[in-house]
């Protein structure tokens, strides 16, 4: 575990941990080089805050051969450690920085970074939405979607019925929390601050703005220093999602991906689990379950060591 | 398509059911038999030693479940509304593949009440003939609980299930449920270990004069070897049970139990990826059954028996798609074959939050807990109360998975944010929470019928789900929150306590229970029933259906013991009464 306590993000750079050696320290310099280079546009427009997680992904890093001896983590440590382990991976396989910076900070304010340990930005859950949302059209936050028509509005006992795929709406959704962000405070909601994002979540999940994706056509964006994409209402169209369900889209997929084994490709270094003491995989409490009130002192542990531990190793 | 060599005998679908009178035919019979499963098979090697600790794939992705983006079903509270695609899971996990939903299950097994099985008749003679409202369809079931007394006995030996009787041939047990019918032998497993919230509800109610036992076990309770010789591993309490398969072999579940006797015969084939659509008859006899097979071909798989044993959902669309017994006609209350569908009532519970205690909530099993029966069904005099029926009262812990567990959170704390941060990381190892699994009565108003509109990946209409609750179980639920709810929860000890409230229109949404009966109810008089007390079709004497789809009406109980136990009636039935003399049993 790193010896690196300070828990609270720094708003104006990227989160950067210190790596275990002058290696990963190196990989880690190139890639927020390669970070700013992408992200020139935000960074030109004072959108510094747009951080998208370096420090991530539990599987790359096993890939990388970091964890081929599994080293679980004794429960009872410091739960406030911040996670360590050379990126090896940064790219998006769906959104695009603009939109992963988005969901990024979202999520960053749904499970902040702050004295009780870290967030969804140390877990990687930008990654691991990136990931699972691009499994297949009809992969859904519950699996395989039924996704034949008619799409007709129903009552809300009979739950979700968008035509939409979780693809697209994560896509209607970003924008239209974007030009909330604009029309409220003037600025795109990665720029926002802190408490300006809160309030324009706040407002989401309490169903404001009522027309938020509401037959949302998209405009293209141009190619200056406007960072938001133009929006205008078309009343014609039947699409939509609603405000509260974004938001309800948000907060689950960012809890999945701070909650999810490691092997998902968020809670990176189990950093969730951590946070409130779920230890992980275990074969067996069979000789534990029944000392009552008594905190349990085993080890955090993922699937990965698991499978490691059954002779899964490849 | 192709016409398939015949057959003697072929299963649509390779559950429990099915897999449980595959095993009695093989081991009493030389039928040469066909399992057709739209499902993988899956085992405890390699699939779920290796695997199984997964949230996100088992329990939130729901790799065990039915593939909704080809089959799913619509639904509307009333008539009037438009059914709807349930796109995305909620309310109910079917199963998918060999061993079916049992593969998922958390292993409470019951065994109903006695009155359960005379509802309509006991009720009407404690109460009166108005008692019931003129809307209920509830009926009896044909058969008594004395009946099914030696087929509850085999299935809960096949499937090594742990417990303490509490009626031992009539003379009541210390420990055990006083309120179940006669057993003619103790369980075939002791009970096993108990989560720590768990032993606070038992001693709060327990302290109440109330009578608490231990919940009957499908999770093996030690290492056990049924009659057939299968033997289960002894449950590691890992958490992870509801929803996953069992790393260890412990979960009483057909493939570590019937799925292998069955194989074992050398006269059975089991077909992965077989999606049957239609049950071919002509003049009172099923000649066939036609299936897209893993390439989405049509095949016609010929037989002279067929049984169907699917879960409640498809063994009633099959039937309608095969048009087999009249569809049921809720205006003029006529047909059979969709009519008592009925679910599982939630809504009264709660939940206690202790400074003091650490629970290890993440320590468990699917079973690992404590019942009451005090306020299910008639067990308590209902006069003046303004409803009838109940439910078991029980405090079990499946484990707490994070991404669904990391509640339940007190009153009032925030869904996001350092003040959810603050909230989860104090709460989520203190809370210990117990519910009402209640009563699902039976109402002409509530079906299952085939969709007008939707239909599944092959073509063919969806089944189309009529539901809501009636202001019977509104007020039931409402007095067992305010009374025994209450009551019990401020007896626990706990720093903070929230209780359930009032329940209102029921709703696909939130998960509640894989609990799903009716639809080809059994019964004496086939007026009213789609099969008669041998689970045979009365429409076509060859074709047997079995399942939760032959209850009439449910009660507040796990429907799955007693699903085992009509199977090992059909079986018996079939072997000792069908096959010496093929034709109509009744």
């Amino acid at each position: 575990m790193s010896d690196h306590n300070d828990a609270v993000r720094d708003e104006t750079e990227p989160q950067v941990t210190a790596p275990g050696t002058t290696e990963a320290g190196a990989v880690f310099d190139q890639r927020r080089v390669d970070r700013r280079r992408l992200l020139g546009t935000a960074a030109a427009t004072g959108a510094a805050a747009a951080v998208i997680p370096l420090t991530l992904v539990a599987v790359e890093a096993q890939d990388s051969g970091g964890a081929a001896t599994p080293e679980a983590t004794p429960m009872g440590h410091d739960h406030m450690d911040m996670p360590v382990g050379p990126p090896t991976n940064v790219g998006f396989t769906y959104f695009v920085p603009y939109q992963a910076a988005i969901v990024q900070a979202a999520a960053a304010r749904i499970i902040p970074t702050d004295e009780l340990g870290p967030g969804a930005t140390e877990a990687g859950v930008v990654l691991f939405i990136d990931r699972q949302i691009n499994r297949g059209a009809s992969m859904d936050y519950r699996g395989p979607r039924y996704s034949m028509g008619p799409f007709l509005t129903g009552e809300p006992t009979q739950g979700d019925q968008s035509g939409m795929n979780i693809r697209d709406q994560f896509r209607v959704g970003i924008f239209a929390l974007d030009a909330y962000a604009q029309t409220t405070f003037g600025q795109g909601f990665v720029a926002c601050t802190a408490e300006q994002q809160d309030q324009l979540l706040t407002d989401l999940s309490e169903g404001r703005p009522e027309n938020f994706a509401a037959g949302l056509q998209a405009q293209p964006i141009s190619q200056g220093d406007q960072l938001t994409p133009n929006l205008s209402l078309d009343t014609t169209l039947t699409r939509s999602l609603g405000a509260t369900a974004f938001f309800t889209m948000l907060r689950n997929w960012t809890m999945a991906g701070y909650f999810s084994d490691p092997v998902q490709g968020g809670n990176h270094d189990m950093v969730g689990w951590k946070m409130i003491g779920f230890p992980g995989a275990h074969i067996s409490y069979f000789e534990d379950i029944e000392n009552y009130n008594v905190p349990f002192e085993g080890d955090y542990i993922s699937l990965g060591q698991y499978q490691e531990q059954m002779g899964g190793g490849l | 398509m192709a016409v398939l060599p015949k057959t003697d005998v072929v299963f649509v679908g390779f559950g429990m059911v099915n897999s449980i009178i595959a095993a009695e035919l093989g081991k009493h019979t030389s039928l040469k038999m066909v399992g057709l499963e739209r499902g993988p098979y899956r085992d405890t090697f390699p699939d779920f030693l290796q695997d199984h600790f997964d949230e996100w794939r088992y329990s939130i992705q729901g790799d065990l479940f039915q593939d909704l983006s080809k089959n799913t079903i619509t639904f509307r509270n009333q008539r009037e509304q438009t059914a709807l695609p349930m796109r995305q899971y909620g309310s109910f996990l079917p199963g998918d593949g060999v061993g079916g939903a049992m593969v998922h299950w958390n292993g409470v097994s019951w065994r109903f009440l006695e009155h359960h099985f005379n509802y309509r008749s006991h009720h009407e003679q404690r109460y009166g003939p108005d008692f019931l409202p003129e809307d209920t369809t509830i009926q009896d079931w044909g058969v008594s609980y004395q009946d099914l007394e030696p087929y509850y006995t085999a299935y809960e030996k096949t499937f090594g299930i742990g417990g303490k009787a509490g009626n031992l041939q009539g003379v009541i047990q210390e420990g055990g449920n006083r309120f179940e019918g006669p057993r003619s032998e103790e369980f075939p497993q002791p009970p096993g270990k108990k989560p720590y919230n768990t032993t606070l509800f038992r001693d709060a109610a327990t302290e109440l004069g109330y009578n608490v036992f231990p919940m009957p076990s499908g999770n093996s309770t030690g290492t056990y070897t049924n009659p057939d010789g299968q033997t289960l591993g002894a449950c590691n309490y890992c958490g992870f049970c509801e929803r996953y398969g069992c790393h260890v072999g412990a979960k009483g579940s057909p493939i570590v139990t019937t799925v292998p006797t069955a194989l074992a015969s050398g006269n059975l084939e089991i077909r992965q990826f077989a999606n049957v659509f239609r049950i071919n008859h002509t003049g009172g006899q099923a000649t066939s059954v036609s299936y897209y097979d893993e390439n989405g071909q049509e095949q016609e798989q010929p037989a002279d028996l067929i049984i169907v044993g699917t879960f409640m959902l498809e063994n009633t669309r099959l039937m309608l798609l095969s048009n087999i017994g009249q569809p049921y006609d809720p205006v003029q209350n006529t047909g059979v074959v969709g009519r008592n569908y009925t679910y599982q009532l939630g809504g009264a519970n709660a939940t206690v939050w202790y400074d003091d205690k650490i629970m290890n909530r993440f320590m468990g099993a699917g079973a690992a807990g404590f019942g009451m029966d005090d306020f299910h069904s008639d067990n308590f005099d209902h006069t003046g109360l303004g409803f009838f029926g109940g439910g078991n009262i029980s405090a079990n812990n499946t484990g707490a998975r994070p991404i669904e567990n990391s509640g339940p959170l007190p009153p009032g704390s925030p869904t996001w944010g350092s003040g959810w941060k603050e909230a989860v990381k104090k709460y989520y190892n203190r809370s210990a929470g117990f519910s009402m699994q209640g009563e699902s009565p039976a109402y002409r108003q509530n079906y299952v019928d085939l969709d007008p509109t939707y239909r599944d990946a092959w073509g063919n209409p969806l089944l189309r789900i009529t539901f809501n609750w009636t202001d019977n179980e509104r007020r039931l639920v409402k007095w067992v929150n305010e009374n025994p709810i209450t009551q019990i929860a401020n007896a626990m000890g706990g720093s903070i306590v929230r209780t359930g409230s009032e329940i209102t229109d029921y709703s696909i949404v939130p998960y509640q229970s894989t609990h799903l009966q009716g639809g080809t109810v059994m019964g004496t008089d086939p007026t009213t029933s789609v099969v008669n007390t041998s689970l045979q079709s009365w429409d076509v004497s060859n074709l047997f259906v079995v399942g939760a789809s032959n209850f009439p009406q449910n009660p507040g109980y796990n429907p799955t013991g007693t699903v085992g136990a009509l199977a090992y009636k059909a079986a018996n039935d079939i072997i000792t009464r069908y096959l010496p003399s093929p034709g109509p049993l009744a």
